[in-house]
């Protein structure tokens, strides 16, 4: 394998994991933009994500496919009832308190998920075979293929939905302003609900496409979460196309990182750029800033 | 959430074992295990197999009548939730013994509190840097990791396999391995082309193994347990890498299958006997025991034995061995310990002494090979 080749493993590897480090972001972004709070479940999302389908198709005999969207709209239902529940009955709406429930509620879940699953990783089967596929020298599995496709279907989703439908419209609007899209005839309530099932439903989405090179257990959330936070702050918290790009960049800089330099420093050379970023942009690579958004 | 769990298991492992006693007050012995977290699979295996030496124990009548009582305690594969746990333990509960822990890291954090409270410890701990140096305290059953790594030499040095790749975690397990694997290769004159390191929490090593592919290695060792297990060994099939690949004494478990799948095909592994009991001639010592003990392994637990299942039976099988002998005594359980000699264990034939507190050599060591779902003996 010529250092070409090797270099070009790196970066497809580095673009499949990113993918799914992007779709956590995305995860956070939502909310985040919705009510102004960083929600820890997002972690359990991408967890039960995988659980769920390993549920539906290996203990309940449900088709693959079937299982995927039965999953989905599982989480989905799931973020929905966390809005519903906790987050507006909380007597405070201060942003702290919020995010202490969801601190709350994210052990809550894993520790039940815990006591449902055990503590043991549980296969899924790739969704397509395991037959390598060569690029020019790099080799892939037919699952990377799937990650990233279906992660750009659920970018070019959203983007759609945000830009090109009013209701998606409406969500830009809570995000701008609650006030003004409140007095324009806004539910703001209903979209913070859509912005907490939509955030499940691509949490789990991210945790269901990896769960067939991974396995899942009832923790695989945390790393996930934690380096999709770190893409979305890359990329400049709250922004969408900053989220895909932080979650790619920190993707491909670690597979380099760990390929070319050290193993050792896999980790912290992710964390090294992210740093280095902050420090010359506060606000992300693609972040306007609190001051524009007034 | 989790403590609460915890309080949970204890409670019920203790109704579990008081069923036994009939008013003789039992001896206490704590067992820390990884029931959760990364180290998970194999804690849960290895406080099954305490639970079946403890019955058996007891209804052989205990020591003099007394029954002996474990206390569980689950450190969450986290070396300090290991301390916490172990301290707890110490100052609530009458212990005269302590089983476990799983992983390495949780060991070698409760090493220091086992040292100053004098507690005789058996260790399920895979990694040498328990016992090197010899603690007056501490022994651990399963295979010393340079012993393992040795049988792994041994099989490259036969087929003349002198290009070396390693790959190991970055927790203590990983280390003792890599420190390890430089001593061998000056050893047995191999040639260690890559060594690559990853977190025990990745979800990816495509990155490390093409780097080590790159140099063209004949064989790739694998150090790790848990997950990683799988995710290696599939990313490196996934590479395309043909060259054997070996993994860990901790590797012989039925659930590397559901975490490999298609590409634990293949793979070898140092092992004990117990993953190809049947295959063993009948002259072997270990045979009938370890036959009896699958049959009634798979009876209660509705599960095939892994090789951890093996390391952890003999650190009951030892431990209440001598507290049978010395009766409820710190020390004298501990210098008990230190005479075992010929103890025909599931792992192998145990020989402690002061000098050595595994007890075990090389011989005692099986490879073996992962095909369609099941273990192989190799040689």
């Amino acid at each position: 394998m010529g250092i070409y080749e090797q270099i070009l493993q790196f970066v497809l590897t580095g673009l499949t994991i990113g993918a799914i480090y992007a779709l956590v972001a995305l995860g956070f972004n939502i909310i985040h933009n919705a009510t102004g709070i960083v929600n820890f479940v997002q972690c359990e999302f991408v967890t039960l994500g995988g659980m769920m389908m390993y549920t539906y198709y290996s203990l309940l005999g449900i088709p693959l496919i079937l299982s995927f969207f039965l999953s989905m709209a599982t989480i989905i239902l799931l973020g929905a009832l966390i809005e519903r529940g906790p987050i507006r009955a909380a007597r405070s709406k201060a942003i702290i308190v919020l995010v202490f429930i969801t601190i709350g509620l994210s052990s809550t879940i894993r520790g039940t998920a815990l006591l449902a699953w055990g503590p043991d990783n549980v296969p899924l089967p790739s969704f397509s075979g395991e037959n390598v596929i060569r690029i020019l020298g790099a080799a892939i599995l037919p699952q990377h293929l799937w990650i990233f496709g279906i992660t750009v279907g659920v970018v070019i989703f959203l983007q759609y939905f945000f830009h090109r439908t009013l209701i998606g419209k409406a969500m830009r609007a809570t995000a701008v302003n609650r006030k003004a899209a409140s007095l324009m005839g806004i539910s703001v309530n209903r979209m913070v609900l859509l912005s907490f099932a939509m955030s499940g439903g691509i949490g789990a989405v991210g945790g269901m496409i990896i769960a067939p090179i991974t396995t899942s257990s009832y923790d695989t959330g945390i790393m996930l979460a934690l380096k999709g936070f770190s893409a979305a702050i890359l990329g400049g918290y709250g922004n969408n196309a900053g989220a895909v790009a932080g979650g790619l960049i920190l993707g491909v800089l670690e597979s380099l990182g760990a390929g070319l330099i050290s193993s050792k420093f896999k980790n912290a050379f992710a964390f090294l750029i992210l740093l280095l970023v902050l420090f010359f942009k506060p606000t992300g690579l693609l972040g306007y800033g609190e001051s524009e958004r007034v | 959430m989790k403590k609460g769990l915890l309080i949970i298991l204890v409670f019920g492992f203790c109704m579990f074992s008081s069923g036994i006693s009939d008013g003789a007050e039992p001896i206490k012995i704590g067992a820390i295990f990884s029931l959760t977290g990364p180290g998970a699979h194999i804690g849960v295996a290895q406080r099954n197999s305490v639970l079946i030496a403890i019955d058996e124990f007891n209804k052989k009548g205990g020591v003099g009548g007394r029954p002996v009582e474990m206390v569980v305690g689950d450190d969450e594969s986290d070396p300090t939730k290991a301390v916490m746990v172990l301290k707890k333990m110490v100052e609530t509960q009458p212990i005269v013994a302590l089983i476990g822990p799983t992983r390495t890291d949780t060991g070698m954090a409760m090493i220091p509190t086992l040292e100053k409270e004098g507690i005789p410890t058996f260790m399920h701990a895979g990694g040498d840097v328990i016992i090197t140096p010899v603690r007056k305290w501490i022994f651990k059953s399963p295979y010393r990791a340079a012993d393992a790594m040795e049988r792994i030499a041994l099989h490259l040095k036969k087929h003349n396999l002198n290009k070396v790749g390693f790959l190991h975690a970055s927790d203590g397990f990983g280390k003792d391995g890599a420190a390890i694997v430089d001593r061998l290769a000056a050893k047995h004159g191999f040639e260690l082309v890559a060594k690559e390191t990853f977190d025990m929490k990745d979800v990816d090593m495509t990155a490390q193994l093409t780097r080590i592919n790159a140099r063209g290695p004949q064989a790739i060792i694998i150090w790790t347990i848990g997950p990683p297990m799988g995710i290696t060994t599939k990313n490196a099939r996934a590479l395309g890498i043909k060259v054997p690949l070996f993994q860990c004494h901790g590797a012989a478990e039925p659930i590397f299958f559901r975490l490999a799948g298609d590409a634990a095909e293949g793979v070898m592994m140092p092992s004990t006997k117990i993953v190809v009991a049947d295959k063993l001639p009948d002259s072997d010592v270990q045979k009938k025991k370890l036959v009896d003990y699958i049959k009634e392994y798979e009876a209660r637990f509705k599960d095939t034995p892994g090789t951890m299942v093996a390391y952890g039976a003999d650190a009951a099988y030892l431990l209440l061995e001598a507290i049978k002998k010395a009766g409820p005594d710190r020390a004298k359980i501990r210098d008990g310990l230190e005479g075992m000699k010929g103890y025909v264990g599931l792992s192998g034939v145990y020989n402690l002494s002061s000098e050595d507190h595994t007890g075990t050599t090389v011989k005692d060591i099986a490879l073996v090979k992962a095909e369609k779902g099941r273990f192989t003996l190799v040689e």
